[in-house]
């Protein structure tokens, strides 16, 4: 491993003020990192030994990063109820992933996704919708494909797919259940 | 003498100015002041000239109080404005006193800055150097590293870096990583049918870096290693099992959608034909024979059925056993791989792949007894071994109008610290061509033909299985899959995609070289532009990598034509390196370079036409500017008639200009073009 010629590390632009061991303020710092070297941090660390940096990169990136968590909080003395809260991604994505095991919570009185174009929901496992009142799905063409299930069209279900239009007729597919388990 | 002293005030001012230079006392002679009870802003100072150097003499307990004098910047307090002091035990200050000769009232004027020759010990005697940290103030040194310098240099108060802590741990001891999880990959949500794969991909990589960081000591010592890496592997487990809900739901729809339900709709229709012609032979009625013919299909039915019926119930099975196989992968691949190379994800993924389908064989393989007559030969587990569909997963376009969803983010994955990543395609054949030749060497091993100390249950006999796969030339049946440290590291990897176009290629131009032959390294100081491939709408991502992962902080960003009229409409026209980065393995027999252009990142406005551009060289610019004083185009030097020394180093573009602003110029290097050489002398050949 080996850092740049000290010729092309520029220490004398560097500034800092370091108020102990626990809170720094450095600016374009030369050691470099995967975004290119520190234009500004605020750098903080707990007597526990969980980080927190604020600041921008060369390669253009500002970051938030923390050991433990990050609270955003907006609002609260906002008696219009106005926007407390405001995300814009003014050119590309807007991302939220929460890795490991930990999951997405998203929580209104009312909620709304509004797309453009396209509205994809997916999930390895289940999908449940549950409505207290009602379920409207709306639109000029609604499918649905699913191998079984009591909303699964006759035709969709495997044992539908299985028997349509067997040889034998009718007398064999009137037979097959317009959806879910045959018990 | 009492003359002079009767003719003195003692008032500053008045008496002259007695100059002092002291030590701040240690942290025990400053009572209540510094632990929140005391008052103003002073310390004991031990002064020199003035106290005797033995705390015999004057204990430090009995030093004068020295008040602090602040700058104008700092703010006293009043109106809320306020610095606090920042004076610490065993600083060295310089000050006045208020008194004059009766030198009982210091000031503290300034403090001399600290270098790092100064010794940090602990309190040993007066004027003795000794460390600022006290009982309050510690530092153990895991994150910022002890310093005690204010040195404008390379070694005082050096920063943690925004590097992942497995590049941290092969640099000098005084570095540090700023945020563990750089250098991570995070994967975005996505309904692209292949993400799930490069999710359990990227959820294995980032685990075998994690693993390697509490190796190597680089997250403290909470808790026991081994402790931490099970936790950590227990995570990921549940996540993976997660993801493969996914990967079971697609293969159980591949088999009942695909293969099955067509066998068993063929199977009824021979069932039909055979019992109708039977009947009709032995009855000569036709309806006699129709009525055979759907008595037998209709007999099926709960053969079929009970296949549906199950079908909720066979995804849950495998789900409940998956875990134990998948934290079984996943301990193998830490304990035998060090690099995470594209066979072993490709194998990890197969290894998932092959206890599927022995779950779903395990289930439904006994129900398709009750439909054997209409079965037709049908074999579940070859049919799912030659699908790829059920790894990939399909969308089913279920009406001939339907459009398919389309994805337009430029990247789907993301490096932590770094920005987008190239995002692979997954090869979903490779996956199951290595999932199936690692079932049948597991058979072999079943059969006694191979022997080895590890389990393989149902998964395959994979490499990553294998303690040698991270042995240089390790070879097995599956092929070639050596997993250790890449035994080549030169070069570094420009990888230019999204923005909606295909085929730019570039090719890194390394310079500023520290180190000889194979440790050689350095830095990024151009790109040269290839290919400008064809069909960006906007500018695509450029990412640096290399073999080795040693390198980083080169940034380079693209440049599209977006002229409609221009032949180079909608193709890379530059490349030009925002960050040079440090520490990427050195190419062999690279390419001289010169510069050849000047790239105009931004025009600036106010330049006039007399302003000169020069480089790192002294090398002088031609410069263009419109009505407004943008710059248009600048011109280099002819390198077909000059021969300009290679650029082994970045190099920065200056512009002196009394009246311009704003303009950012990035000099674009290539190849040296063939020089011809100034004429030294004509011989006349032919006299």
């Amino acid at each position: 491993m080996s850092e740049r010629p000290a010729e092309k590390q520029n220490w004398q632009q560097r500034q800092y003020i370091s108020f102990g061991p626990h809170f720094r303020i450095d600016t374009a710092n030369p050691q470099m990192g995967l975004n290119g070297s520190i234009v500004y941090d605020l750098f903080a660390q707990t007597s526990s030994g969980d980080k927190s940096v604020v600041g921008m990169a060369n390669g253009g990136i500002y970051h938030i990063y923390n050991d433990q968590t990050i609270e955003i909080v907006g609002g609260q003395e906002d008696e219009s109820g106005g926007v407390n809260i405001n995300i814009v991604g003014k050119n590309g994505d807007v991302w939220i992933t929460a890795e490991r095991n930990g999951e997405v919570k998203i929580r209104a009185k009312n909620i709304t996704i509004d797309a453009d174009d396209n509205i994809d929901l997916v999930a390895g496992n289940n999908i449940t919708l549950d409505a207290k009142n009602r379920i409207l799905l709306k639109s000029n063409v609604a499918d649905c494909d699913a191998l079984t299930g009591n909303l699964a069209p006759r035709d969709v279900t495997f044992m539908g797919q299985v028997f349509k239009n067997a040889a034998g007729g009718g007398t064999v597919t009137d037979m097959i259940p317009s959806g879910g388990p045959i018990v | 003498m009492i003359e002079e002293s009767l003719l003195k005030s003692n008032f500053i001012g008045r008496d002259g100015f007695r100059w002092w230079v002291g030590q701040v006392a240690p942290e025990e002679s400053q009572g209540g002041q510094i632990n929140g009870a005391g008052w103003g802003n002073r310390v004991k100072v031990r002064i020199m000239g003035y106290h005797p150097h033995s705390t015999v003499e004057l204990a430090d307990e009995d030093l004068p109080w020295a008040q602090a004098l602040l700058g104008v910047t700092d703010g006293s307090g009043k109106g809320n404005r306020a610095t606090n002091v920042k004076l610490s035990p065993g600083d060295n200050v310089i000050g006045f006193f208020l008194d004059g000769d009766d030198a009982q009232l210091p000031m503290i004027m300034g403090v001399l800055g600290n270098t790092r020759y100064s010794p940090s010990d602990d309190y040993a005697g007066p004027f003795k150097p000794f460390t600022g940290f006290t009982s309050k103030i510690e530092n153990d040194g895991g994150n910022i590293i002890n310093s005690e310098a204010n040195e404008m240099n390379a070694k005082s108060q050096k920063s943690p870096q925004h590097i992942p802590p497995t590049l941290v741990n092969a640099l000098p001891e005084d570095a540090r990583a700023a945020f563990n999880a750089v250098g991570e990959t995070v994967v975005a949500a996505s309904a692209d049918p292949s993400s799930t794969v490069k999710k359990i991909n990227s959820e294995v990589d980032n685990l075998i870096s994690r693993v390697k960081t509490i190796s190597d000591g680089a997250q403290g010592a909470l808790g026991s290693v081994s402790g931490k890496i099970d936790s950590l592997v227990g995570g990921v487990t549940d996540k993976i099992t997660g993801l493969s809900g996914g990967i079971v739901g697609n293969m159980l729809n591949t088999v009942y959608n695909g293969g099955l339900a067509d066998a068993l709709k063929g199977g009824l229709d021979t069932l039909y034909s055979s019992t109708f012609a039977s009947t009709l032979a032995a009855t000569g009625s036709k309806s006699a024979a129709k009525l055979a013919g759907s008595a037998a299909q209709k007999a099926m039915i709960p053969g079929v059925g009970a296949i549906q019926k199950a079908l909720p119930c066979i995804a849950s099975k495998i789900m409940g056993t998956i875990s134990k196989a998948i934290k079984q992968l996943l301990n193998s691949i830490i304990d035998n791989v060090s690099n995470f190379v594209t066979c072993v994800a490709q194998q990890f993924v197969g290894g998932l792949f092959n206890h599927i389908i022995g779950g779903i064989t395990g289930v439904l393989g006994p129900l398709l007894g009750g439909v054997d007559k209409i079965l037709g030969g049908f074999n579940l587990g070859g049919f799912l071994r030659s699908k790829a569909e059920g790894i990939q997963g399909i969308i089913n376009a279920v009406t001939c109008d339907t459009k398919k969803p389309t994805y337009n983010s430029k990247t789907g994955e993301w490096t932590i610290g770094k920005g987008p990543k190239n995002s692979l395609s997954v090869a979903v054949d490779e996956i199951i061509k290595v999932a199936n030749a690692a079932d049948k060497l597991s058979e072999s091993l079943v059969d006694g033909i191979q022997k080895l100390s590890v389990a393989t249950g149902s998964l395959g006999m994979f490499d990553f299985l294998n303690p040698s796969v991270s042995n240089p030339g390790f070879k097995s049946g599956l092929g070639e899959c050596y997993a250790g440290p890449p035994l080549n590291c030169a070069g570094i990897k420009i990888n230019i995609f999204g923005g909606g176009g295909t085929q730019a290629l570039g090719k890194a131009i390394i310079g500023d070289i520290v180190g000889d032959d194979a440790e050689a390294v350095g830095s990024l100081i151009g790109i040269d532009l290839v290919s400008g491939g064809s069909g960006y709408i906007t500018p695509p991502y450029v990412e640096i990598t290399d073999n080795c992962n040693k390198g980083y902080g080169a940034i380079a960003r693209a440049v599209v034509d977006q002229d409609e009229n221009s032949p180079t409409y909608q193709q890379v026209t530059d490349i030009y390196v925002v960050s040079e980065g440090e520490n990427y393995p050195v190419p062999i027999g690279d390419d001289e370079h010169i510069i050849d252009d000047v790239i105009i990142v931004k025009p600036g406005i106010g330049y006039g036409g007399d302003d000169t551009i020069t480089d790192d060289d002294g090398n002088e610019y031609g410069i263009i500017v419109d009505g407004s004083g943008r710059i248009v185009s600048v011109t280099t030097p002819d390198n077909t008639l000059n021969s300009p020394p290679k650029v082994t180093s970045a190099k920065t573009l200056r512009i002196k200009s009394k009246t311009g602003s704003g303009a950012i110029l990035k000099p674009k290097l290539a190849v040296r073009p063939t020089y011809q050489g100034e004429v030294k002398q004509v011989i006349d050949c032919i006299s």
